[in-house]
C-alpha cells in the first residue's frame, strides 16, 4: 500500500524483472535450486536494481526513463545468464512469471515433523508467514513516519535526523523488496503487482484516511488472494491468473462505482449539480412573480429545456402539478430569498459595498448558504430582515 | 477471415517478400530487428517525453489476452492476426488506463500496475485455456515474453515493415502537432483541434508499434526498446524532430547489433542481446558526457528540469 | 500580415460596443465539486486585467472556462460577440509555467516557432520569414542573444519571456496569461509589464492572473476579484480596487467564506 502512495506502483513488476539474474546467479554458484539460495540471490539482484535506478536518475535519466532501463536491462543479464548457464540449471523461467502456488503445498518444511505428520505446513505458507509477521512489525512500528515519507519525503528530510531517515527507507524498501521477492515465488511477479497495488487503489476509491485504507487494503488482499485461489482450483486455471484477474475486476467495479470518487458517481453528481443550479433559479423566480419560464429563458439561456426542470421540481416534490409550489417549495425557496438578503445585508453593512452593488453577489450566494449558515451570518451582523433592494421583495 | 478484409496488408507484404526483401536468413532478422527498433525507439521516445515511459509496458502486457483471444478464436498464429489481436486488447487497456488516471485520487502509475496486472492475469487464464484445449503449447508463453525474433519470416518482416513505414509517414505529417503536445497542449489554443487529434494520433502510434512489435519480441524487449533509445536521445538532442530521428536510428542500431551478436554467439537469445546492446549505447553515451565534463571544468548554467508534479 | 491592422479592428470593435470578454452566470465544476458559481462580468476592448484571488480561489479555472480547456456547468461565454471557435485564432494563452516540461529538446527559438505551427501545412518548412518573426519577438523580449539557447539552460524569467514571445507572434487581440510574474527575477517583470502594456495601448485586450496586490494599482488598469464567486462587478481599478472589496475577496472574513465555499458542495437531497 505504501507503495501505491508513493507512486512507485510499477516497482513491484521492475524488481520482478530484475531479480532474474540474481536468481540465475545464486543457483549457478551454490550449485543448488535450494530455495534459500534463491531468495538471497533475488534480494541481493532487487537491492542491486534499486541503486542502479538511483544511478541513473543521478545521472540525469527521468525516473521512469531509469526504472525502465534497469528491468529491462537486469531482465537481458538473467536470459544471458540462463542461456550460458541454462544447461547446468533446472530452473523454469516462466515459473517465476506466474509462479507455482499449485506445486507449494507439496513442499513442505521440515518443521512440521514437530507438529506431527497431521500438519504438514507448506513451505510457501511458512515463509509467507514469516515475512508477513517481519512486514507488520516493520509497518506498525514505523507507520508514523511510513505516513509521512509516502507523503513528502521533502518534509521528513527537513525535519532532522537524515541517517534515521535513510535507515527508514532503506528499511521500507527491504522490507518491501522481501516481501515481493516471497511472493514472487507463490504466485508470480504479475500477480504480485497485481496484488500490491489493486487492492490498494480499491482502498483508496472507497476512504479517505490512512486507517481506513489499511483496514480495506487487509480485507480486500486476503479476500481476493482466497477467492482467487478458490476460483483457480474450481476452474483450472493458474493461480496467478485468477487472482490477479479477481482482483482487476474488483478494481474496475471499484473504479466506476464507487460513490467516493468512482466515475459513473462524479458524472452524475456533476449532471445533477448542474440540475440543482437551475432549478434553484426556478424556484426563485417563481416566489417572485408568477411569469417564471420567460425570466428563466432570459437569464439561462443554456439551459432552455424549462420543461425538463418543471419535471424536476415535481419529482423532488417542490412543485405542485398545476405549477404553484408545494410546501417544502416554498421553504427552499423562502431559504433562498432569505439567504439573499442576508447576505445583501451582510455586504451592505459589514463589507461596506455601496447597496446598489449587492443583488449580484448576493444573488450567487443565496444557493450556497445553508440555514444554519445563514442564521450565522444573520447574528454575526446582527440584522433584522428588511430587504434593500427593490426587486425581491 | 482476416486475410479478406485486410487486403492491403497481404499485397505490399508479399510482394515485398517475394522481390525486395533478401533471402538470407540473418540479413531478413536483422533487417525486421531494425524495423522494429526504429519503430519502438520512435514511439518510445515520445512517450518518454510526455512522462508515459512505463504506459509502454504496460501496454505490452495487455496484449497477451488479445494474442490469446485471437489465437482461440481464428485458430492460426499468422502475424495479422495476433496483430489485430494484440491491438484491440491494448487498446481496451489503454481507454481503462485513461479511466482510472482521470479519477485525481488515483496516482497514474497506479493505474499502469493495475492494467499491467490484470490483462496480464486475464491472459494467463486465457493460455491455460489454450494449453488445456491443445491447441498450443506452453511454448506460446514463453515466446511471447521472450520473443521469438530469430524465427521471423519473411512474411513477419514485409508486414513490420509496411506498418512502420506508415507509421513514420504519420509521425512526420503531424510532427508539430505531436512537438506542441509533448511540450506544452494547453497553451496552443489556436492549434486545439489538430491537438485533440495529436493525442489520438500518439496512442494509436504507440498501440501499433507495440503490438507490431510484441508478436515477434515479446514483452521484455519491446519495453526495453520503447525506452531506452528515448534516453539516449535526450542527451543527444536538441530539436524534436532530430530527438524522434535519433531515438529510431538508436533502436534500429540496438536491433541490428543484438541480432548480430546473437547470431555470433550461437547460445544467445536475440532478445537480450538487443536490450543489453541498447543499454551498452546508453552507456557509452552517458560516459562520454562524464568525460566531457570532467574536461571542461567552466561551469554550465545549471539546469532546470521541472517534475510534473 | 496583421499587425497594422489590429488596432483597426479593436477600435471597430470598441465602437461597437462589442466587449473583448463576456461571461454571464458561468459555474464550473470539476466533477462533483463547484470551483466557480455564476461568474458575470465583460471587459471591454483594449483593457489590462489583473484577475485577482487568493489561492484555490479558480483564478486559473476562470481562464481555462474562457478557453474552453474546462466545460462549464452553467451560463454562457462570448470573446468579441462571438463563440470560442470561431475567435481561435486571436487569442493566445500563456499558462502557468510549472505546467509544461522544460526538459523538453527544444531550442528558444523553436519553442517561439511553435506559435505559428497553425500557420503552415506538415509539408512546408516555417521559412526565413518567419524565423525572422520568431526572433523580432524574442527581441522584443530581450532574448535575442539567446535564441539558440536549449529550454533546459534556461532561468524562470528566461522561460517566462520566451513564453511571452510565443504569445507575441501569435499577434493576438486577446491574451489570458496565468501567473506570469510569479517567481520571476525584476528585469523580466518590468519587460513582461512593458510589453502588456503597449500590446493593450495598440488594441489588444490581457487577462493576467496576478498574485501581488501591492502592484495591482501601478500595472493594471482593471481587475476582476474572484473568490469561487465574483466578490465584486468587475471595473476599473480606481473604483473597484480598495480595501473593503480586498478583504471580502481575501479575508479575515475568509472563515465565513470558506465556509460558505463548502457548503456550495452540491447537497441534492435533504437540504430544506
Amino acid at each position: 500500500m505504501h507503495l501505491f502512495l508513493r507512486r512507485l506502483s510499477l516497482l513491484g513488476d521492475a524488481l520482478s524483472h530484475a531479480v532474474l539474474p540474481g536468481i540465475i546467479a545464486a543457483v549457478v554458484l551454490s550449485g543448488s535450486t535450494n530455495a534459500f539460495y534463491v531468495v538471497c540471490g533475488a534480494l541481493v539482484a532487487s537491492l542491486l536494481s534499486i541503486t542502479a535506478v538511483r544511478l541513473l536518475t543521478n545521472a540525469g535519466l527521468s525516473s521512469e526513463g531509469a526504472l525502465g532501463v534497469t528491468f529491462t536491462t537486469f531482465f537481458a543479464l538473467g536470459v544471458l545468464g540462463l542461456n550460458i548457464f541454462g544447461s547446468q540449471i533446472d530452473l523454469d523461467p516462466s515459473c517465476i512469471l506466474y509462479g507455482s502456488l499449485e506445486l507449494a503445498p507439496l513442499e513442505t518444511f521440515p518443521l512440521s515433523a514437530q507438529f506431527g505428520a497431521h500438519f504438514e505446513v507448506p513451505r510457501a505458507a511458512f515463509s509467507s508467514l514469516l515475512t508477513l509477521v517481519a512486514v507488520t512489525i516493520v509497518i506498525v512500528s514505523r507507520r508514523r513516519r511510513l505516513m509521512i515519507t509516502s507523503f513528502d519525503s521533502e518534509m521528513l528530510k527537513l525535519s532532522g535526523s537524515s541517517t534515521l531517515n535513510r535507515f527508514d527507507s532503506g528499511l521500507f524498501f527491504a522490507v518491501a523488496a522481501a516481501a515481493v521477492v516471497n511472493s514472487f515465488f507463490a504466485i508470480g511477479a504479475v500477480a504480485t503487482t497485481g496484488i500490491l497495488i489493486t487492492p490498494a487503489v480499491i482502498a483508496r476509491l472507497f476512504s479517505n484516511s490512512m486507517r481506513g485504507m489499511w483496514i480495506i487494503t487487509i480485507i480486500s488482499t486476503t479476500g481476493i488472494a482466497c477467492c482467487g485461489y478458490l476460483l483457480a482450483v474450481v476452474f483450472d486455471t493458474p493461480v496467478a491468473g485468477a487472482v490477479s484477474g479477481l482482483a482487476f475486476l474488483l478494481a474496475l467495479l471499484a473504479v466506476f462505482l464507487s460513490p467516493h470518487g468512482g466515475v459513473l458517481p462524479r458524472l452524475i453528481r456533476g449532471k445533477l449539480l448542474i440540475l440543482k443550479i437551475a432549478t434553484d433559479h426556478v424556484l426563485a423566480n417563481k416566489l417572485d412573480d408568477e411569469k417564471q419560464l420567460t425570466n428563466l429563458n432570459s437569464r439561462n439561456p443554456r439551459s432552455s429545456n424549462g420543461f425538463f426542470m418543471l419535471t424536476w421540481l415535481r419529482i423532488s416534490g417542490l412543485m405542485a402539478q398545476d405549477g404553484t409550489l408545494t410546501e417544502p417549495g416554498l421553504r427552499r425557496a423562502q431559504t433562498l430569498v432569505r439567504s439573499h438578503r442576508v447576505w445583501e445585508s451582510y455586504l451592505v453593512n459589514e463589507l461596506k459595498f455601496a447597496p446598489d452593488h449587492v443583488h449580484e453577489p448576493s444573488d450567487r450566494m443565496e444557493h450556497f448558504l445553508t440555514p444554519d449558515l445563514t442564521e450565522k451570518i444573520a447574528d454575526q451582523a446582527s440584522l433584522s430582515e428588511k430587504t434593500t433592494l427593490g426587486k425581491k421583495s | 477471415m482476416i486475410a479478406e478484409t485486410l487486403p492491403f496488408f497481404f499485397f505490399p507484404s508479399s510482394f515485398l517478400s517475394l522481390s525486395v526483401l533478401p533471402t538470407s536468413h540473418v540479413a531478413l532478422v536483422i533487417l525486421g530487428a531494425s524495423t522494429i527498433g526504429a519503430l519502438l525507439g520512435a514511439a518510445g521516445s515520445i512517450m518518454l517525453l510526455r512522462r508515459e515511459a512505463l504506459l509502454g509496458d504496460s501496454l505490452a502486457h495487455c496484449t497477451l489476452v488479445g494474442v490469446v483471444c485471437a489465437f482461440l478464436l481464428t485458430g492460426r498464429k499468422d502475424f495479422d492476426v495476433l496483430f489485430l489481436g494484440a491491438l484491440i486488447s491494448s487498446a481496451l487497456g489503454l481507454i481503462i488506463i485513461k479511466a482510472i488516471q482521470s479519477i485525481p485520487l488515483i496516482k497514474p502509475d497506479a493505474a499502469l500496475a493495475v492494467v499491467l496486472a490484470g490483462f496480464f492475469g486475464l491472459g494467463l487464464i486465457g493460455l491455460r485455456t489454450v494449453q488445456v484445449s491443445a491447441l498450443g503449447n506452453k511454448a506460446g508463453l514463453d515466446s511471447f515474453i521472450f520473443g521469438k525474433a530469430a524465427l521471423m519470416t519473411s512474411s513477419d518482416v514485409s508486414a513490420s515493415l509496411v506498418i512502420a513505414i506508415i507509421i513514420f509517414i504519420v509521425i512526420f505529417i503531424t510532427r508539430r502537432s505531436l512537438a506542441a503536445l509533448c511540450f506544452d497542449s494547453q497553451g496552443l489554443v489556436s492549434l486545439s483541434s489538430p491537438i485533440r487529434w495529436a493525442q489520438v494520433i500518439v496512442a494509436l502510434i504507440l498501440l501499433s508499434a507495440v503490438s507490431v512489435a510484441l508478436p515477434a519480441t515479446g514483452i521484455i524487449l519491446t519495453c526495453s526498446l520503447l525506452i531506452i533509445p528515448g534516453c539516449i536521445a535526450k542527451f543527444v538532442t536538441r530539436s524534436f524532430n532530430y530527438y524522434v530521428i535519433c531515438a529510431s536510428c538508436m533502436g534500429a542500431l540496438s536491433g541490428a547489433a543484438g541480432t548480430l551478436l546473437s547470431f555470433y554467439f550461437e547460445n544467445v537469445s536475440t532478445g537480450a542481446s538487443i536490450t543489453l546492446a541498447a543499454t551498452f549505447f546508453l552507456l557509452l553515451i552517458l560516459s562520454l558526457r562524464k568525460c566531457r565534463s570532467f574536461f571542461r571544468p567552466t561551469p554550465r548554467l545549471l539546469t532546470v528540469t521541472q517534475e510534473r508534479s | 500580415m496583421q499587425i497594422e491592422s489590429t488596432p483597426l479592428n479593436s477600435g471597430a470593435l470598441a465602437n461597437k460596443g462589442i466587449p473583448a470578454l463576456e461571461f454571464h452566470n458561468v459555474s464550473v465544476a470539476y466533477g462533483d465539486a463547484l470551483v466557480l458559481t455564476d461568474i458575470d462580468f465583460t471587459i471591454p476592448v483594449s483593457a489590462f486585467v489583473a484577475v485577482l484571488g487568493p489561492n484555490g480561489a479558480g483564478k486559473s479555472t476562470l481562464l481555462r472556462t474562457a478557453l474552453g480547456l474546462v466545460p462549464r456547468c452553467s451560463g454562457w461565454i462570448k470573446i468579441f460577440g462571438s463563440d470560442l471557435k470561431d475567435v481561435r485564432t486571436q487569442i493566445a494563452y500563456v499558462p502557468q509555467r510549472e505546467s509544461v516540461s522544460w526538459d523538453f529538446p527544444a531550442r528558444a527559438l523553436d519553442v517561439v516557432l511553435m506559435g505559428m505551427f497553425h500557420e503552415v501545412c506538415w509539408f512546408s518548412s516555417m521559412g526565413p520569414q518567419r524565423r525572422n518573426r520568431a526572433l523580432e519577438a524574442l527581441d522584443r523580449m530581450g532574448m535575442a542573444d539567446m535564441a539558440n539557447r536549449p529550454l533546459q539552460q534556461l532561468s524562470g524569467g528566461q522561460q517566462q519571456r520566451v513564453f511571452l514571445a510565443r504569445a507575441l507572434v501569435q499577434e493576438p487581440k486577446l491574451l489570458f496569461l496565468d501567473e506570469p510574474l510569479a517567481g520571476i527575477d525584476v528585469e523580466t517583470e518590468a519587460i513582461i509589464i512593458k510589453t502588456l502594456k503597449e500590446l493593450c495601448n495598440n488594441g489588444a485586450t490581457a487577462l493576467v492572473v496576478h498574485h501581488d496586490l501591492s502592484t495591482v494599482e501601478s500595472y493594471f488598469d482593471h481587475v476582476l476579484m474572484v473568490n469561487v464567486r465574483l466578490m465584486c462587478p468587475a471595473g476599473p481599478t480606481s473604483k473597484v480596487f480598495s480595501a473593503e472589496t480586498i478583504k471580502a475577496t481575501y479575508g479575515p472574513r475568509l472563515s465565513l467564506l470558506e465556509e460558505a465555499r463548502l457548503a456550495a458542495r452540491p447537497i441534492i437531497h435533504g437540504e430544506t
